[in-house]
């Protein structure tokens, strides 16, 4: 986890007077919501995404993560990513560990039209990184549908992971063995503020009862670098009692990147 | 478990309603087509948000306009008739943007992407959109740069926005100025502004402050470019309190803002083409006998990208700088005036604009007559377009 923040605070501390221009309409994993939308970061764009914290009460136990993300838009209407997940799990004793470091591509078809939706696909693949994680590797593919109609829109998600099933306990946010699901976003472009809810089913990577979860969040463009997030989770069948999280994301370049 | 079932059929219903409700949309759709959405990040530099930092109030502008001319396309593609378009667009987007411009409305804070001011808009035609927001992005990179003294060489730094701009070739406009008859001479021309006249007077004072924007910035004394960039700002506020004093023709570079057009040809005259466009796009939008609104905006937009294709030769001398707030004379000769104006020496342009409208409207007849522009041409040579080449099954 550590590692990621050392990537953040350098990337951030060599780029003070870089230019972005965030957008607080790119819904990713857990920022503040699950699903995600179909479009990918701009070419030649960076993002540091800083999930300060994510909470969530469960049976009693109670956990407190920090999943930083950092994405790279490096070709047109592609991005690579890397994120982490630090967990401090509190259910009678405190256990504090990384859990699992995650790659991500994610490829976006097309732009949406009258007709066609937004199509995007994203490989991941999830090592085991923390004693709170899992024990094997593990690579999914999800598939990604966004769809509008004036300033509704709608998402669909879900994606399938192979590799074994680990063992009680173990594992994480990043790893699943399937997920799907659907969010309504309501974008209210004069305050540059999206309003998101979702719900979505998730087996846990060990196995156990598919777990039903709801979100509900906003996204709100604080600056042209920064957006901030929030939302509230709760388990509609298993799943948390009650979390919540707040994020920030900042949008970044280098020169270098750019032709000469 | 009642809950869950609450929400997932609630969320159903949505997504449901929103299918069906895309099928009204589907008229603008003769093939759906699947377009690659390629967004780019514009050029990093130290100047970002310059103008935002130290312009504040223009930048407000400038945001309102981009917020105009994208709700302007969307109002134009969600009314069910003519005569609803004309009402949300004449009458309410008028009162929206002339309170926002004028304070008595909330601004937006920052340069709004048409995707969310104009989500279905930008689902029609999504290459023009690119166009667009592309050439948007070199404007504001120009007026970043002029604003920011730390900038040391701000020729150079153009340049190199302006060689980043052509990087992308489908999505230029060209450095050689096209013909008008793009702009007039085609069968769907002057629809717009003869259906909407108000608001496309509004869309003409846009580009006007945004030449005027590009002259006051040049000026190398930040003082005096205050003082220009504040003039500008409050003659364009003043067109939406007295609507009669928007412009009644397009504002061109070599006329508002001779000195930027001198320095920089090339970038003058991609605006140009660029507010050239929006015209032609909006004739289009707007022409109820243009059935396929995208086949028409792409093969139009294939034209004016042309570099080489139905250049103009009417040859366009530059006026003198002439004050912002002595401008109204000249932004109050009609369009058929201005197309004069292009053919007349300077010195004969000046003394164009002393003289009645009666006196004006006589000699741009007799100018217009001796004008042959020889139509639009395609690669294959001359093509004669009419209104029976175009497909009427559309809106």
């Amino acid at each position: 986890m550590f590692h990621l923040l050392f990537i953040f605070v350098a990337v951030v501390g060599i780029s003070t007077s870089a230019f972005g221009q965030a957008d607080y309409r790119n819904l990713d994993p857990g920022r503040p919501i699950a699903i995600e939308d179909a479009y990918p970061i701009e070419f030649r764009a960076l993002e540091v995404q800083f999930g300060i914290p994510r909470y969530s009460r469960e049976e009693g136990g109670k956990a407190l993560s920090f999943e930083p993300e950092l994405k790279w838009g490096f070709a047109k209407d592609w991005q690579f990513g890397i994120s982490g997940e630090n967990t401090t799990l509190r259910d009678g004793g405190t256990t504090n560990s990384f859990r699992d470091t995650q790659l991500h591509l994610f490829y976006n078809l097309n732009q949406e039209s009258f007709t066609i939706p937004a199509i995007a696909f994203r490989p991941e693949l999830t090592f085991p990184t923390g004693a709170l994680g899992s024990e094997n590797v593990h690579a999914a593919l999800k598939a990604i549908v966004s769809k509008s109609i004036g300033m509704n829109r709608v998402h669909l998600n879900g994606s399938y992971t192979a590799g074994p099933t680990e063992v009680t306990g173990r594992g994480g946010e990043l790893v699943n063995r399937y997920f799907y699901g659907i969010a309504y976003e309501r974008t209210f472009p004069i305050e540059f503020l999206a309003l998101l809810a979702d719900v979505y089913a998730v087996r846990p990577i060990a196995g156990g009862p598919t777990e039903v979860i709801a979100d509900l969040g906003a996204r709100y463009q604080l600056t042209p670098f920064w957006v901030l997030d929030a939302g509230l989770i709760t388990g509609l069948r298993e799943g948390p009692d009650f979390g919540f999280t707040v994020g920030l994301s900042y949008v970044f370049s280098f020169r270098g990147l750019f032709p000469r | 478990m009642n809950y869950l079932k609450r929400f997932v059929v609630i969320t159903l219903i949505i997504a449901i309603s929103f299918s069906f409700t895309s099928i009204g949309f589907a008229r603008f759709e003769k093939k759906p087509e699947f377009e690659k959405r390629e967004s780019i990040f514009y050029l990093y530099g130290k100047y970002n948000f310059a103008t935002r930092r130290v312009y504040p109030e223009f930048n407000a502008m400038l945001n309102i306009i981009d917020i105009g001319h994208a709700q302007l396309a969307e109002r134009l593609v969600s009314a069910k008739n003519e005569e609803e378009a004309v009402k949300l667009i004449e009458e309410d987007l008028f009162e929206m943007v002339t309170k926002m411009f004028l304070g008595q409305a909330r601004r937006p804070r920052f340069a709004p992407s048409e995707e969310t001011v104009a989500p279905e808009s930008s689902k029609l035609a999504w290459k023009v959109n690119k166009a667009f927001d592309w050439t948007h992005y070199l404007h504001r990179q120009v007026y970043d740069i002029l604003s920011d003294d730390r900038v040391k060489d701000k020729d150079q730094t153009i340049k190199e926005a302006f060689n980043y701009y052509r990087t992308e070739p489908e999505r230029t406009f060209p450095p050689k100025l096209k013909s008008m008859e793009l702009m007039e001479g085609q069968p769907f021309s002057g629809y717009w502004r003869e259906k909407y006249p108000k608001f496309n007077g509004a869309i003409w004072a846009y580009h006007w402050l945004q030449l005027a924007a590009n002259e006051a910035l040049i000026e190398p004394d930040p003082g005096v470019r205050r003082q220009k960039v504040d003039l500008a700002v409050e003659e364009f506020k003043q067109m939406f309190r007295d609507p009669s004093r928007l412009p009644k023709h397009m504002p061109m570079a070599h006329e508002v803002s001779p000195t930027f057009a001198k320095r920089y040809p090339e970038i003058a005259t991609t605006f140009d083409n660029l507010h050239t466009f929006h015209d032609i796009y909006m004739d289009l939008l707007t022409h109820p006998k243009v059935g396929d609104k995208r086949d028409e905006a792409y093969r139009q937009l294939a034209l004016i990208s042309d570099p080489s294709g139905n250049l103009e030769t009417m040859p366009s001398h530059p006026l003198p700088p002439i004050p912002f707030d002595q401008q109204q004379p000249l932004l109050q000769t009609n369009q058929m005036e201005h197309m004069a104006m292009m053919m007349m020496p300077t010195k004969e342009q000046m003394r164009f604009l002393t003289l009645s409208s009666l006196e004006r409207k006589e000699m741009t007849e007799k100018m217009m007559k001796n004008m042959n522009h020889g139509g639009i041409k395609n690669e294959g040579g001359e093509q004669k377009m009419d209104h029976e080449d175009m497909d009427h099954s559309g809106k």
